[in-house]
């Protein structure tokens, strides 16, 4: 298997970008929030340790309407 | 007039805060861009992970652009879907338990404008996402795979648009109806199973609501428009029309029915 090249990692860029905005935007939202549905603390690792999904789920399950 | 625009500020207010109007966009970005991506890198990534035997030979079949946009628009049929009755079936019924609706009900504001409120940013949204979806795969279809219809995928964002529309309006008047629990489970089961029922036995009718996603897809892969098409539009149409209105008097209905 080849070494990743710079023009690999260009092109997947966009995809690291995404998901750093997300897991930003989610971390944000946690620490506004006053309560989250389960434990705060549970969620904060979930977001920062599961990738990609994380945030997403947190953004549909684990918000309190 | 007035207390629909008012209402829709409200709604825009609320997906601001809550940052959906962000993160929607951006998951569905993320959706799109998956399947060209692990197309491409298929090969890197059965070595990186797959624990392959020595010499083992795996042919991946030769793809094209349009077939990267039909692997997403499965996506978007399954997990959009899905998000959207997530997100918005309790839009009504939730309001109605955390009290803000109390406070809408006593006010000289029809039922209709507060349904139709939230039916126009719930539309805007799925159209805000379905855009960033297809423009992310066609995106890297483009680099990967080389020139995209482009009429032909913009056709298909239509037919996948006014699918999705169903979806929402079937939701929201669920979630006008009854409580944010039942709408949920109701939408998705009708969806789910209708979606299975219509590939198993559907042969023996060609229009549905369901059927729009099939055709949906039958032409962005061979570019023919299917006959059917046109009226399964209008049928579509009837049943949103009919389930916005449904929507609509239930929602006047519940007004009615709130003791202050």
């Amino acid at each position: 298997m080849e070494t990743i090249t710079t023009d690999m990692l260009l092109m997947l860029a966009p995809l690291f970008v995404v998901q750093l905005i997300l897991l930003v935007v989610a971390l944000l939202d946690l620490r506004r929030v006053a309560d989250t549905r389960g434990p705060k603390w549970l969620w904060l690792i979930i977001i920062l340790f599961v990738n990609i999904v994380g945030p997403i789920v947190y953004f549909i399950v684990g918000r309190k309407q | 007039m007035r207390n629909f625009t008012v209402l829709l500020q409200k709604e825009w207010r609320e997906h601001v805060r809550n940052y959906r109007i962000l993160w929607l966009p951006l998951v569905f970005l993320l959706l799109g861009m998956m399947d060209p991506l692990t197309y491409y890198f298929m090969d890197d990534l059965l070595q990186a992970v797959g624990n392959l035997p020595e010499g083992m030979q795996i042919t991946i079949p030769k793809v094209s652009a349009v077939d990267m946009i039909v692997a997403t628009a499965g996506q978007l049929l399954s997990i959009g879907t899905i998000v959207f009755i997530a997100l918005y079936c309790g839009s009504i019924s939730g309001e109605r338990k955390n009290g803000t609706a109390t406070l809408l009900y006593v006010r000289p504001v029809h039922g209709g404008v507060i349904f139709m409120s939230k039916w126009v940013m719930a539309a805007f949204m799925g159209a805000l996402t379905t855009f960033c979806a297809i423009a992310a795969s066609g995106y890297y279809a483009e680099i990967f795979y080389g020139q995209l219809p482009i009429v032909r995928v913009a056709l298909f964002v239509g037919i996948y648009f006014v699918f999705l529309l169903a979806v929402i309006t079937f939701t929201l008047m669920l979630s006008a109806w009854t409580t944010t629990a039942i709408a949920a489970a109701t939408s998705i089961v009708v969806i789910i199973v209708g979606m299975m029922l219509d590939s198993i036995i559907g042969t023996y009718w060609v229009y549905s609501p369901f059927k729009l996603s099939a055709y949906g897809l039958q032409y962005v892969e061979s570019g023919i428009v299917p006959e059917q098409l046109m009226m399964t539009m209008l049928v579509t149409g009837a049943f949103i029309v009919v389930s916005g209105l449904l929507g609509i008097v239930l929602t006047q209905l519940n007004k009615r029915q709130t003791n202050v």
